[in-house]
């Protein structure tokens, strides 16, 4: 089943398209990483799908119902956009209490239970305006959390957050997901998002320029064994004589990228061994995940 | 129903710790001090004498030390610092869910939208209702302290009328300034508008 489906979504904000004809479907159980730099429109488009803003063209359904003012089940959808706000004055549970109330949810534990969850115990009573950001961003989780929603929509939400916080977050979607939840997150951190996502979407200046499973994006990567002996010059030539695709780079090193050499690097180095060019190092290089989204917006551009 | 009830409560929990709650009471609450003052410099010739300016102002009023000119007090009172004071409850009320960033959180709840701003005017209403009758206590207070002259039950009653037609009219004066207040997307332009 399909839990969100847009359809040629475009708003525009004065002459700047902030989402440009997007469409996109993301299923029951996914966690769909949506990917972009600050300002390509990843908000525009969360906050389009919470009905927070309207757009221009095009349409949006969840759970199968067309989003329309008259959409009822946002008990069923978990949200944090941008920096999670809270009321300074209250304590973490009082906060919870507000959205506990306006969630119409019927469950007291609910609160005690996410406060576990998410290691805010401690600061249970703690006014919000003292809590640290990481603890803001808990409290964030929290209430997007709370009412264990089927959808669970969330703009960067790993900002702020510790490597241990990052990591208990990366669990808990993991883990809702297998529980048959459906996560929809933007960030502009490729690494994060391809630890946690099936389906990565690329936007750029409000245009979906690149949808990919996690398979399909390790597939992309730009991988080579990079070389180094005592003559390199030599070493290509006889690379290429043994029909590897081999070029000498500026920084005096052999770069290889034929896929042979790729999946069996120890052949270079019997190779090199045997026309008595021992290599002095070989290793396997592959294109970060930034590096590859820089190269695809490029691309674009 | 159900709804309603829920998102009053949401509300009133959100206000919970206001300073601005003290604050709007203590300022209300001037009214019948000053009053009370003005009872106090009316019924004894001498002060009256020694108050100077303060005396030419209840003079002016025509203030008299019995219940009919204390309560046309407290009604003027309503009428002129409750535009402020109404305007600075209405403001916070609506304006603050822009200040602290969390208005975006209210948009996309099972509780509609018109049942927060609904849940938001009753509590406006009752802070109001809260800040006219506690000065009305204060006045009570003080009128009795200083032995004014026991009221006839058919003076009392136009005069009660009164205070409270004005203050139904000083809290419909808000509805606007909650409007700026939501327009503005916070404080600043529903507080430029309250006198």
């Amino acid at each position: 089943m399909e839990i969100i489906r847009t359809n040629t979504l475009t708003k525009y904000f004065g002459t700047t398209p902030a989402s440009d004809n997007i469409t996109i479907n993301v299923k029951d159980g996914e966690i769909y990483g949506f990917l972009g730099l600050n300002g390509a429109g990843k908000t525009t488009l969360i906050r389009m799908l919470l009905g927070m803003i309207k757009p221009d063209n095009g349409t949006i359904t969840l759970f199968g119902k067309q989003l329309t003012p008259q959409f009822n089940q946002w008990n069923d959808i978990g949200y944090l956009v941008e920096t999670p706000y809270s009321y300074p004055n209250l304590s973490v549970t009082e906060n919870l209490k507000v959205y506990y109330k306006l969630r119409q949810l019927t469950n007291p534990t609910l609160i005690n239970d996410i406060i576990e969850k998410l290691k805010l115990t401690k600061y249970k009573d703690k006014k919000a305006k003292v809590l640290s950001l990481g603890n803001q961003q808990r409290l964030g989780l929290a209430k997007a959390l709370m009412h264990k929603p089927k959808l669970l929509i969330l703009d960067e939400p790993i900002n702020g957050l510790d490597p241990e916080g990052i990591v208990e977050v990366r669990e808990l979607l993991k883990n809702l997901a297998s529980n048959g939840s459906t996560v929809f997150l933007s960030s502009h951190i490729l690494g994060e998002i391809s630890k946690v996502a099936n389906r990565i979407g690329i936007i750029h200046e409000g245009i979906l320029i690149k949808e990919l499973t996690t398979k399909e994006l390790t597939d992309q990567l730009i991988k080579k064994i990079i070389v180094t002996t005592i003559d390199n010059a030599k070493a290509v030539q006889q690379l290429l004589s043994s029909n590897h695709k081999a070029v000498l780079t500026d920084n005096d090193e052999i770069e290889i990228t034929n896929s042979d050499a790729i999946t069996n690097p120890e052949n270079i180095s019997k190779l090199l061994v045997e026309i008595n060019l021992p290599p002095k190092q070989v290793y396997l290089f592959m294109e970060d995940l930034e590096m590859y989204f820089l190269r695809i917006i490029r691309n674009k551009e | 129903m159900g709804q309603q009830i829920q998102a009053l409560q949401a509300e009133l929990i959100k206000n919970k710790y206001p300073n601005i709650l003290w604050a709007t009471f203590i300022a209300f609450g001037l009214a019948p001090i000053m009053g009370g003052v003005f009872i106090l410099i009316v019924q004894d010739p001498e002060a009256l004498a020694k108050a100077g300016g303060l005396a030419a102002k209840a003079q002016a009023m025509n203030f008299e030390g019995n219940w009919k000119s204390y309560f046309g007090l407290l009604t003027q009172a309503v009428g002129v610092g409750g535009v402020l004071v109404f305007g600075f409850v209405v403001s916070w009320v609506f304006g603050r869910e822009y200040s602290d960033g969390t208005a975006k959180e209210l948009l996309s709840l099972p509780t509609s939208r018109t049942k927060i701003l609904n849940a938001k005017f009753i509590v406006y209403v009752i802070w109001c209702l809260a800040l006219v009758v506690s000065n009305l206590l204060i006045g009570l207070l003080f009128g009795t302290i200083l032995q004014l002259p026991t009221p006839e039950t058919n003076i009392l009653l136009p005069l009660l009328t009164d205070y409270f037609i004005t203050t139904f009219m000083t809290i419909l004066i808000g509805v606007p300034i909650a409007f700026f207040a939501i327009w503005g997307k916070g404080y600043l332009a529903s507080l430029g508008l309250s006198p």
